[in-house]
C-alpha cells in the first residue's frame, strides 16, 4: 500500500516534471524562432534604411521631393521611416534641420496615435519621436504626456518640453518636478538648464521659499550654478544664515563659489564651522575662489580636519591666497594635512 | 541503511526541485524584464541621458596583480570607454613580474602626489603614478594585500561619487559606463548596480575593444558562456527585480562611493570580497532604514578570459564557494530575519541552503542514489524522477537562458552559435554540472579546513589580429 502510494507520488511528480520541461523547451524554439524572426527583420530594416538614405540626401539637395520618397515608403513602415528620420535628425543642425521636420510632417498623426499604446516603453518613444518631429503643432500632447502613469513617459515628455524657445513652460515643468523625486539632482538641474536663463528668476524663488520642497531646493540651487546667474548669489548669501539642511547648504556655498562675490565672505566663513563635512568643504573652497591673504590664516586649522576632502580643499584654498610658506612647513611632517599641502603645491607647480 | 537512502533520496529530489523551479521561475520573470527591458532601450537616448543629463564623475579601479600579459591591452580598452568625465586608477598590489614596468613604459608613467580621500585600513602605498599620455590614467603602487586590499586602496584614492569595481584584465565595453549609470541617474537610492560578464575566450579583439564574438573553440569555456548566461540573464535580472539582488560580480559592478566607505570597504580576510560588500551594503541600508537600491542590468558588459583547464576551473569554483560560504556565515543574522525583508527572507534562504548547502547535498544525492540502485532500492519511477530533475530540468533551464539571450541581446550573431550553445545545454548536465559540484563541495570541505588561498590563475592573453600574424 505504502509502496502503491510512494508510486502514485511519484508518477504525479515525473508528469509535473515533463510539464516544467515542456515549459522551457518552449523557450527552446521561442529561441530558434526569435533568432530567424529578428535576422529577417534585420535584413529588411538594414536594406530599407540603405535605400532611404540617399533620397534623404537628396531632398536635402534639393533634387527629390517629399511626395518622392513617401512614394517608397510603405503604410506598413512608416514608424519605422519615423524613427529613421529622427536619427538623422539629431545629427543635422540649421535649415536641414528645418526641411527634415518639414519631410516628418505627414507622420505626425501615426506618432500621435502611438502617445495611445498599451505598452509604457511604446508610449515613450513615440513621445519622444514627436518632441523632435512634431514639436509645434504637437506639443499639447507632449503636455497630456506629463500626466501619464508611466514615470518614463512623463519624463520623456518633460525633457522634450524643456527647451530655452519656450521659457513659459518652465511654470508648468516645475509643478511637474516633484514627480521625479527620486532622480539624481544633477540630471534635474541639467534638465532645467536646458530651458535656459529665463528659468533663474523662478528657480531664485524656490531657492528663497523655506517651505518649498527641500529636494526641488537642491535641485534649483545646482540649476542656477550651471546657469550662471549671478541673481542667485545674493539670494543664496540671504538663505545660508538661516538654512538647516546640509545638503544644500553645501550647494549654496558651492554657487557662491563660482558666482560671489568678496561681500559674501563673512556668510561663507560661518559655515566652517559647521558639523557636517560637505559644507565646511565648500566654505573653504568658497573662500579660497573669493577670499583674501588674511582668510589664508583663518584657514590653517582646517589642514587638521577630521575629513580628507576638508583638508584637500583647505591646502587648495590656502595656495591660491598666498599661503605656500603654511604648506611648505608641514609637507614633511606628520601633521594631517602633509599629503594634502604636498599635493596642492605640486599642483602649482612648486 | 535502507530507510537512509530513501530518506536521502527524497531530500535530494526535493533539492533539485526546488533549486531549479527558482531557476525557472527566474527565468520566466526575466523574459518579461527583457522584453520591457529592450524595448526601453529604444526610447531613452543613451548619450543624450548622460551628456545633457549630468553624468556622474566616474573611477575606474582596476587591482592588478601579475597581470603583464593583459594590463597594457585592458588600460587601452578602458582608455576608450564613451563615457564624459572619468579616471582610471589601477591599483599594483605587489605584482612580482613586470607588470609596473609594462605600464610604466607604455603609458609614460610619472611619479605624482595625489592626497587619499579616505582611510580604509590596507598595507603600504609606495607610490602614486600618473600617465604623461593620459592625464586621466593613475596607478597606486602597493605592497601586496590581496584584491579586497587593493581595491581598498583605489577607494581611498577616489574622488568621484561612484565608482566602477573591474578586474583589470578584462575588457570593458565602450558604451558600459554610460549603461550602467543610468539606474543612478533615474534613482538616486542607488548604491550599487552590477553589469553582465561575457566570455571573450577566441572572440576577435581589436584595440582593446572586441570587435567580433565568437563561441570559445574549447569545450569548457563554451560551457561556461552557458552558465554565464543562465546566471546572468535568468539569475541576477530575477533577484533585482524583487530588490533582493545579493551579489555584484567583482569583475563589473559600480558603487556609490560614500555608501561604501561608510560601510568599511572591502573585506580582505574573505575570498568573496564581491559577494560580502553587497550583502554589507543590504546590511547598512536595511539597518538604518534607508531607501536604497541595489540593481542589475544587463547590457553593459565586460569581456573576460574564463579559465580553459580543469585545473584552474576548478581552483575557481572551488574558491567561489568559499567566498559564498564566508559570506553566509558571516551575516547569518540575515536568515529569516524578517528585519531584512526580501533579501533576508527570500535572497539568503536561497543562498543559504540551495547555492551553499547544495554541492554537499547534489554529491550526497548522486553517491546515494548509486547505492540505491546497486541494491535495488530505486523504482523505476523515482529513477526517472530523478533523471528528469538532475539531468532534463537542467538542460531545459540552459535551454531557457538560450532563448534570453535570443529575445534581448543577441550576441552570438551565428545561427552555428545559436545551435551550439542548445548542445551544450544537454551535454552540460552530463558531466560538466557534475564535476562542478564536485569543485564546489570540494570549496566546502576546504572552508571546513580552512584552508583559505585564492590559488594560481594563469590567464589567456587577448588574441589581436595583429598578434595572429
Amino acid at each position: 500500500m505504502q509502496a502503491a502510494q510512494q508510486d502514485r507520488g511519484l508518477l504525479v511528480l515525473v508528469v509535473s516534471i515533463l510539464l516544467l520541461v515542456g515549459i522551457a523547451l518552449l523557450f527552446a524554439v521561442a529561441a530558434v524562432g526569435l533568432r530567424v524572426r529578428n535576422d529577417r527583420k534585420r535584413k529588411r530594416l538594414d536594406a530599407l534604411e540603405a535605400g532611404w538614405e540617399p533620397l534623404i540626401l537628396d531632398y536635402l539637395g534639393g533634387s527629390r521631393t517629399a511626395g518622392d520618397i513617401y512614394a517608397v515608403v510603405g503604410m506598413g513602415d512608416r514608424y519605422f521611416f519615423s524613427q529613421f528620420l529622427y536619427r538623422f535628425i539629431t545629427r543635422v543642425r540649421g535649415q536641414e534641420r528645418e526641411k527634415l521636420i518639414e519631410l516628418g510632417e505627414p507622420l505626425l498623426p501615426l506618432l500621435v496615435a502611438h502617445t495611445r499604446q498599451d505598452q509604457p516603453e511604446d508610449r515613450a518613444l513615440a513621445v519622444q519621436l514627436l518632441g523632435v518631429l512634431g514639436f509645434e503643432p504637437h506639443h499639447y500632447v507632449l503636455f497630456e504626456a506629463l500626466d501619464d502613469p508611466s514615470g518614463l513617459v512623463a519624463m520623456t515628455a518633460t525633457r522634450a518640453l524643456a527647451r530655452p524657445e519656450h521659457p513659459g513652460f518652465a511654470k508648468i515643468l516645475l509643478l511637474n518636478l516633484p514627480r521625479f523625486k527620486l532622480w539624481s539632482v544633477g540630471y534635474l538641474a541639467s534638465m532645467l538648464k536646458s530651458i535656459g536663463p529665463a528659468i533663474s528668476p523662478e528657480l531664485c524663488r524656490i531657492i528663497a521659499d523655506p517651505h518649498a520642497d527641500p529636494r526641488l531646493r537642491l535641485v534649483a540651487t545646482e540649476a542656477l550654478g550651471e546657469l550662471r546667474d549671478p541673481s542667485a548669489a545674493a539670494v543664496a548669501a540671504r538663505i545660508i544664515p538661516v538654512e538647516t539642511d546640509a545638503n544644500l547648504l553645501a550647494k549654496l556655498l558651492l554657487l557662491l563659489s563660482s558666482l560671489g562675490v568678496s561681500s559674501h565672505l563673512p556668510v561663507i566663513r560661518s559655515c566652517l564651522g559647521h558639523p557636517h563635512f560637505s559644507v565646511r568643504m565648500e566654505a573653504v573652497a568658497a573662500i579660497g575662489a573669493l577670499g583674501t591673504p588674511a582668510d589664508a590664516s583663518t584657514l590653517e586649522p582646517l589642514l587638521g580636519d577630521p575629513s580628507p576632502w576638508v583638508r584637500l580643499h583647505a591646502a587648495r584654498a590656502i595656495r591660491c591666497l598666498g599661503g605656500e610658506r603654511v604648506l611648505a612647513e608641514i609637507i614633511a611632517t606628520d601633521h594631517p594635512g602633509a599629503a594634502a599641502s604636498h599635493e596642492a603645491m605640486q599642483e602649482a607647480g612648486a | 541503511m535502507i530507510t537512509f537512502v530513501l530518506m536521502t533520496n527524497w531530500l535530494v529530489l526535493i533539492y533539485f526541485i526546488t533549486i531549479n523551479s527558482v531557476y525557472l521561475v527566474s527565468s520566466v520573470a526575466a523574459f518579461r524584464l527583457l522584453r520591457s527591458y529592450s524595448r526601453r532601450l529604444q526610447v531613452v537616448e543613451i548619450d543624450d541621458l548622460i551628456i545633457r543629463g549630468g553624468a556622474p564623475p566616474l573611477t575606474v579601479l582596476a587591482p592588478a596583480y601579475n597581470e603583464e600579459a593583459t594590463c597594457v591591452e585592458s588600460l587601452k580598452s578602458q582608455l576608450t570607454l564613451r563615457y564624459p568625465s572619468y579616471e582610471i586608477l589601477l591599483i599594483n598590489d605587489g605584482s612580482t613580474d613586470q607588470t609596473l614596468q609594462r605600464l610604466k613604459e607604455y603609458f609614460e608613467l610619472e611619479p605624482t602626489i595625489r592626497a587619499p580621500t579616505a582611510e580604509v585600513p590596507t598595507t603600504e602605498v609606495r607610490g602614486v603614478y600618473r600617465s604623461r599620455r593620459h592625464e586621466n590614467l593613475w596607478v597606486i603602487d602597493k605592497a601586496n594585500g590581496g584584491k579586497s586590499d587593493a581595491l581598498n586602496a583605489g577607494i581611498n584614492y577616489c574622488r568621484t561619487p561612484l565608482f566602477c569595481a573591474m578586474d583589470s584584465d578584462s575588457l570593458l565595453e565602450r558604451d558600459a559606463m554610460m549603461r550602467i549609470v543610468r539606474p543612478f541617474l533615474e534613482d538616486d537610492t542607488t548604491v550599487a548596480v552590477g553589469g553582465i560578464i561575457r566570455i571573450a575566450n577566441d572572440c576577435k579583439v581589436e584595440a582593446g575593444t572586441v570587435v567580433d564574438v565568437r563561441m570559445p573553440r574549447g569545450y569548457l569555456a563554451r560551457m561556461q558562456v552557458l552558465e554565464y548566461l543562465r546566471a546572468f540573464l535568468a539569475g541576477r535580472m530575477g533577484w533585482s527585480a524583487l530588490d533582493a539582488m545579493l551579489i555584484i560580480s567583482g569583475a563589473f559592478g559600480v558603487f556609490r562611493r560614500e555608501t561604501v566607505v561608510e560601510a568599511g570597504g572591502y573585506k580582505t580576510d574573505t575570498v568573496g570580497e564581491d559577494i560580502e560588500l553587497v550583502v554589507r551594503l543590504h546590511r547598512l541600508c536595511l539597518e538604518n532604514k534607508r531607501p536604497y537600491k541595489i540593481t542589475f542590468i544587463p547590457d553593459p558588459v565586460v569581456w573576460t578570459q574564463c579559465p580553459e583547464n580543469l585545473k584552474v576551473l576548478g581552483r575557481q569554483r572551488n574558491r567561489w564557494q568559499r567566498g559564498l560560504i564566508e559570506t553566509m556565515w558571516e551575516h547569518k543574522r540575515m536568515l529569516f530575519n524578517p528585519r531584512y525583508g526580501k533579501v533576508g527572507m527570500l535572497a539568503y534562504p536561497y543562498f543559504f541552503f540551495l547555492e551553499m548547502l547544495g554541492p554537499l547535498i547534489e554529491m550526497l544525492g548522486y553517491v546515494v542514489f548509486a547505492v540505491a540502485l546497486v541494491m535495488g532500492l530505486a523504482s523505476p519511477l523515482f529513477i526517472a524522477a530523478f533523471l528528469m530533475v538532475a539531468v532534463v530540468l537542467g538542460t531545459a533551464l540552459s535551454l531557457a537562458a538560450v532563448a534570453l539571450e535570443e529575445l534581448s541581446f543577441r550576441r552570438y550573431p551565428r545561427m552555428s552559435d545559436l545551435l551550439r550553445l542548445f548542445a551544450f545545454g544537454v551535454l552540460e548536465n552530463l558531466g560538466y554540472r557534475q564535476i562542478n559540484t564536485w569543485w564546489r563541495a570540494q570549496g566546502f570541505i576546504s572552508k571546513l579546513l580552512k584552508q583559505n588561498a585564492w590559488g594560481k590563475m594563469t590567464r589567456k592573453v587577448f588574441t589581436t589580429e595583429k598578434d595572429k600574424t
